[in-house]
């Protein structure tokens, strides 16, 4: 094993890599879906009112409501902003504030206020906003609240908000779209393209070849791993041993890559097995998107002894003690897995 | 007086600053074979390209069976037979399929796509898509491709690059019986002695300009240099080669010195092959 | 133009598409993943906030807004039978008021009000019940607000006959469905000139005209085609068929245009893919913003397959007409002129 060698050809891998298509998909695609499924089914399955307001004058009122989290609170500039808002649905309900509103709560005046409704706003979301207006208007007109109320959650676990239960769904897809695609797809190109047989009789050996591809699809798969926690703020108190983690998956994720771009002809032929296939790879991560199945069955997929780690990692706190057995069964896995990337590597070298 | 079926006036393809084709002008009689000789890069598939309307000449005219090709382009399309130099099948379509497709493009009427492949040895192998053919039988086919509509004028760009003797055998077969039913050929080729067998004419083709256009005997004439080449034993054993140019003023009496002087154990008369004569043309081989 | 040559390549380009193992797969399996997902959403949406009540006496304010529409109290005989309920999840809310509630309002004391939710309720319906209870509990107590709201209602009052989330999403499955013909179309033209099959058609009989003919026959027609199966099954043409199967006739030339782009655009199958994506992302994100409303902002209408959505969206689930969407089909059409005719001249030019 030559590293020197191993460095050249990385290059190669990087100076071509930024160039392909699937490059860039291995980007795009999971901060795509990132935003897209946080945005999709945050608002999909949210129950959330939404409350626009213009103020003509200088209250309180929408700095009060943009506090409350049960609703969602918007203030914009003018009534045409606010009307075209509401009639396009971005808000249910949507109030203009007179000048003088709170100083004319305050003395207990006569306010008569012009509020805009959404057609297509459900009939709850036009009780509770009201109410909650009404609320908030008693909070500025400093009326002592007349009851005690006494708040009691029942039932075991906490739900997990969509926002967390998607989490690992787009951890895997980062961290697999680069981690197995890259490889894969530079793989199948080189040997259609006959270049992987200039290759292989020149000094540079098939592991020395996989190698190099091996680490543009590890970092740029830890690179996407990172990313999306960052951008779901969901990196924990243990940064190191997350990346530490990301990376053993990332590992695992190029592995198969390398298999597959071995076994498999052409890209159709790749994307094909990818998209029929995709469930052993996300099948953990279903689990997690619906508690309602039962988790064993999470453990049948390799890629939950990726995921756990960093779900617990990143999302429950967890420690080195919470993850230690699944990131030795993973690194067993990764071990493992070098027996047929052995086996891929002596078939390409034959048929080259 | 023979019909001129290709006729290229002042022929000419420019690329930037390349002139790929310069001013080329040939003629191509009814019924023979016109072989287009010359190294890579040379200008060979561009000028065929401009004969069967795929590219546009920046200047001159090419006319195929009298039609200008710029101007009447379906109608010269309809009466010519194009095989490629780069295979470009449908991969995943059989050769059954790939015949229909275009004995129906050509309008054929009742065409029987398996006599046609069984004239070209893929016999047995017609519902067999063509992604699981050898080099050699995709070439094949690609050669009954450009015989789907019996068209009067052939267009053959280097027909048996990298094929086995066996195959090179059947396709120059194929050639001379389309010939012989009175076809056209224009073969493009750098294999010397392809163009040799098959070819009525041979023109030589380099950096763009036709250097040199007549039979390839008269070629020979011109050109080349007759010799007898002999293999003698000199007293010690040691076996030597002796050359006696043919066609000199000396040469009877250097053949008698050789069977007085020496032990003669084989000799033959030799001709110049084209290669040898492309390159006392040009001053660069075909294979360059 | 020559039909029967036209009619050859059609047949030709479908039977290569037929066999071209990725997109006959996603195909398939879009349509009927598609429909699968339609049925599997909720056929109505739920407009009521039901709560669970244990209550000995009913306050007044807390009668009123049980006959309001979107607001439901379930009443419960026993305290214990309102902690079960909610406990195993039936309901993710319950109000338990004490026994002397009006004794306490009147005697200018706070009565302590018990809410139980469960563990899966979500942090808003808290939110959205104890501001209930305090604000008809000032009500109750005769503290009434001087403010009057008086509301307009922006769009077509949909209270009680709201589009159910699978009708809107409808419109995002049937655009997805026949725009990602557009890539398969694509990669069709493209997999053509990589292998060089196209040269062989150019110097047939055939002209330039019959081949853009056909190609546009056959991307138009594979994406009509499911778009009309899909919406007929998922009962999208109930209502303004002839308007919607227009559109979506128009909606697939687009897209075949489109196609044209792509191609002329990619130099490989894998570019074909990759920018095929990125137009599709492009071209859903109308439909996307219909489905979450607000979402998108007025910038939207510069994305051709705003009108498709537009149109398809008012006809289905409003029942709009040809008079309210004769404009939306002007620039359609407008939109289809320029693509297609562009993709041609660009395409073409690849071409030779």
């Amino acid at each position: 094993m030559n590293l020197k060698r191993i460095l050249i050809l990385l290059k190669k891998e990087f100076t071509h890599g930024p160039k392909s298509f699937i490059f860039i998909w291995a980007i795009a695609a999971p901060l795509a879906f990132t935003l897209v499924a946080t945005l999709a089914f945050g608002t999909l399955f949210s129950d959330k009112a939404d409350l626009g307001i213009f103020d003509r004058g200088d209250s309180q009122l929408p700095l009060m409501a943009q506090e409350i989290d049960s609703f969602g609170t918007s203030e914009y500039g003018s009534i045409e902003d606010l009307r075209q808002a509401t009639e396009s649905g971005a808000v249910d309900i949507g109030i203009v504030l007179p000048v003088g509103f709170d100083e004319a709560v305050l003395q207990g005046e006569m306010l008569k206020i012009e509020g805009y409704i959404w057609g297509e706003s459900l009939a709850k979301h036009r009780i509770t906003l009201p109410i909650a207006i009404a609320d908030l208007i008693r909070d500025i007109a400093g009326q002592e609240v007349p009851v005690e109320i006494e708040s009691i959650t029942l039932g075991g676990e906490t739900g997990t908000p969509w926002n967390e239960r998607l989490l690992p769904f787009l951890v895997l897809m980062g961290v697999f779209f680069g981690g197995l695609m890259l490889p894969s797809t530079s793989l199948i190109e080189e040997k259609q393209k006959k270049t992987l047989e200039a290759l292989v009789i020149s000094p540079a050996s098939i592991a020395e070849i996989f190698i190099a591809k091996g680490i543009l699809g590890i970092t740029l798969s830890i690179l996407m791993g990172v990313v999306i926690l960052l951008l779901n703020q969901a990196f924990g108190g243990n940064l190191l041993l997350l990346i530490g983690v990301l990376a053993l998956g990332s590992v695992m994720a190029v592995e198969i890559g390398l298999i597959c771009g071995v076994f498999i002809k052409d890209i159709t032929t790749l994307f094909t097995v990818w998209k029929s296939g995709g469930i052993f790879l996300f099948g953990p991560a279903i689990v997690y998107m619906f508690p309602q199945i039962p988790e064993w069955i999470a453990k049948i997929f390799p890629t939950y002894y990726a995921l756990q780690p960093v779900v617990s990692l990143s999302l429950e706190g967890g420690g080195w003690s919470s993850i230690a057995v699944n990131v030795f069964i993973l690194t067993g896995i990764d071990v493992l897995l070098l027996i047929p990337v052995g086996l891929a590597a002596k078939r390409l070298a034959q048929r080259s | 007086m023979a019909e001129n079926v290709i006729v290229a006036e002042d022929l000419t393809c420019q690329f930037g600053d390349l002139v790929a084709v310069d001013h080329i002008n040939f003629n191509v009689t009814k019924g023979k074979i016109l072989g287009f000789l010359g190294p890579n890069g040379a200008g060979k598939t561009t000028t065929v390209k401009m004969l069967t309307g795929q590219l546009k000449p920046k200047s001159g005219k090419a006319l195929l069976l009298g039609m200008d090709v710029a101007k009447n382009i379906e109608k010269v399309q309809s009466k010519i037979g194009v095989c490629f130099e780069e295979t470009n099948l449908y991969q995943k379509m059989s050769a059954l399929e790939n015949l229909s497709l275009f004995a129906k493009l050509f309008g054929v009427r009742g065409f029987d796509a398996y006599t046609l492949l069984k004239r070209v040895g893929l016999e047995g192998r017609e519902k067999d898509r063509v992604e699981n053919y050898s080099k050699g039988m995709k070439q094949r086919l690609m050669v009954a491709r450009s015989l789907v509509s019996s068209p009067e004028i052939l267009f053959l760009d280097e027909p048996t690059s990298g094929l086995d003797p066996t195959s090179s055998e059947a396709i120059r077969n194929i050639i001379l019986e389309e010939r012989q039913r009175g076809a056209t050929i224009f073969l493009t080729t750098h294999d010397m002695l392809e163009a040799d067998k098959l070819s009525d004419y041979v023109a030589f083709m380099n950096q763009g300009k036709i250097v040199a256009l007549d039979t390839p005997d008269n070629l020979k004439q011109k050109y080349g240099k007759r010799a007898l080449k002999a293999r003698v034993s000199n007293a010690s054993g040691r076996l030597q080669n002796r050359e006696i140019a043919l066609d000199t003023p000396k040469t009877a009496e250097a053949i008698h010195s050789l069977f007085e002087k020496e032990r003669v154990l084989t000799i033959h008369s030799e001709e110049a092959t084209l290669e040898d004569i492309f390159i006392k043309i040009t001053g660069r081989g075909l294979a360059e | 133009m020559n039909f029967s040559v036209i009619k050859t390549l059609v047949a030709k380009d479908f039977r290569l598409f037929s066999r071209n193992r990725f997109y006959a797969l996603i195909t398939f399996i879009a349509l009927i993943f598609y429909m699968l997902i339609y049925f599997l959403m909720p056929p109505s949406v739920d407009e009521t906030l039901e709560v669970g009540l244990y209550a000995p006496v009913v306050p007044p304010s807390f009668q009123l807004i049980h006959a309001v529409e979107g607001f439901g109290f379930i009443e419960f005989e026993s305290e214990e039978s309102l902690r079960l309920a909610v406990n195993e999840g039936e309901y993710y809310s319950g109000i338990s008021l004490p026994a002397d509630i009006m004794e306490k309002f009147e005697a200018g004391e706070k009565p302590q009000v018990k809410l139980y939710f469960s563990a899966a309720a979500a942090a808003e319906i808290k939110d959205t019940i104890e501001i209930m209870i305090r604000e008809l509990s000032y009500q109750e107590t005769g503290q009434s607000l001087a403010v009057d709201v008086s509301y307009d209602i922006l769009g077509p009052d949909l209270i009680g006959e709201q589009i159910p989330p699978r009708d809107r999403m409808r419109l995002m499955l049937v655009i997805a469905l026949i725009v990602f013909e557009m890539m398969g179309l694509a990669s069709l033209i493209v997999e053509e000139v990589e292998q060089g099959t196209i040269r062989a058609l150019l110097v047939t009989p055939m002209s330039v005209r019959d081949l853009f003919a056909a190609k546009l026959i056959m991307g138009t027609g594979l994406a009509f085609v499911q778009g009309l199966l899909f919406m007929t099954i998922v009962g999208g043409l109930n209502s303004q068929p002839l308007l919607v199967v227009t559109t979506l006739f128009l909606g697939s030339i687009l897209f075949t245009g489109s196609g044209f782009f792509i191609a002329s655009a990619s130099s490989d199958m894998m570019s074909s893919m990759g920018w095929g994506i990125i137009a599709i992302l492009v071209y859903t994100i109308p439909a996307f913003g219909i489905m979450f409303p607000g979402t998108v902002t007025g910038w939207v209408r510069f994305i051709p397959s705003y009108y498709i959505a537009e149109t398809i969206h008012k006809a289905s689930n409003f029942n709009s007409g040809w008079g309210d969407n004769w404009s939306n089909l002007l620039i359609l059409l407008g939109f289809i002129a320029l693509i297609l005719s562009g993709g041609i001249m660009v395409l073409r030019r690849k071409f030779r």
